[in-house]
């Protein structure tokens, strides 16, 4: 049951995101709305992390920086950026649905660049997950 | 260029709709790379709150390095858009923290068709609070609930 109210937590956490953007969004520059948020998000992870797990930090090397570099630039820089600007000018309710479906990306580049092989369920995912797109971006 | 359609809130046209779609799906692709990225993270190199930590600061970076010609504008941002920003954050860091509990407390094939449930989530706040601007219909619901199904056939299926 704990999981259960955890996952919904992250769900709803999620949702009210998006819709909090949304509202921010309105009145100022996609990109300087993005470093904004960007920066209370890494203060708060940051004194999280320190918070809960210092000792992990004894384990970081220098040479690590660049994968960080590369989450960083992906997830937050480009990822959330994109997010952003979709969340503006597409709206919460249309955007949302098209940013997650980042699994069929990720299950997709797993195949080209990692060799996983597809299996029927995957097919299928794909097939609703693409009829979904269209059912969006089709939608008034 | 933009429909007003109440005193706080516009709505953008069709033009500036496409524009968003596109932005999506390749923020959703971007997000792709990066869940590759962070399973290898996690897996050989550091915990996840510690990754988190330190790929949002060169996140932080890289956007401050390309567009540090916007950050004069700051000063010109009102407290109501700070708030929802901060928010907006939080929100955000509360739904990846309690999945890490929630996989931590329950398999992966009831956590997952949760958490990717999220858009419904968006779909029922943006109803309640961004009735005046978003519209709500039919068909974006159904689109929203196949991608869903879908996303959560491909989960389950690993």
């Amino acid at each position: 049951m704990t999981g259960i109210i955890f996952a919904l937590i992250a769900a709803s956490g999620w949702g009210a995101s998006a819709v909090f953007t949304k509202i921010a969004l309105d009145k100022i520059d996609t990109r300087l709305g993005t470093i904004v948020s960007l920066f209370f998000s890494t203060v708060v992870m940051f004194s999280i992390s320190i918070i809960f797990q210092t000792n992990e930090f004894e384990n970081i090397e220098l040479n690590h920086m660049k994968w960080f570099f590369a989450a960083g630039l992906f997830t937050f820089a480009l990822g959330r950026l994109l997010n952003y600007t979709g969340v503006k000018f597409a709206g919460v309710s249309k955007s949302t649905p098209l940013v997650g479906t980042s699994t069929l990306f990720a299950t997709i580049l797993a195949i080209v660049l990692l060799g996983e092989s597809p299996t029927i369920l995957i097919g299928l995912g794909i097939l609703l997950v693409t009829i979904g797109i269209i059912f969006i971006t089709k939608s008034k | 260029m933009k429909k007003q359609v109440s005193n706080k809130i516009s709505i953008p046209d069709s033009k500036y709709q496409l524009f968003g779609y596109i932005a999506s799906l390749a923020a959703a692709a971007s997000y792709g790379v990066s869940a590759n990225l962070a399973k290898a993270i996690v897996n050989d190199i550091a915990a996840p709150l510690i990754a988190t930590s330190f790929a949002l600061l060169f996140g932080f970076l890289i956007l401050t390095t390309i567009y540090h010609k916007h950050l004069i504008n700051i000063k010109n941002i009102n407290r109501k858009t700070f708030i929802f920003l901060f928010l907006a954050g939080m929100a955000g860091s509360t739904g990846v923290g309690s999945q890490y509990y929630a996989m931590n407390n329950a398999p992966v094939f009831v956590v997952a068709p949760i958490t990717g449930s999220y858009p419904l989530f968006a779909i029922f706040f943006s109803f309640l609070f961004l009735r005046k601007v978003e519209k709500q219909n039919l068909s974006t619901l159904i689109g929203a609930v196949m991608i869903i199904l879908g996303v959560t056939l491909i989960i389950l299926s690993k």
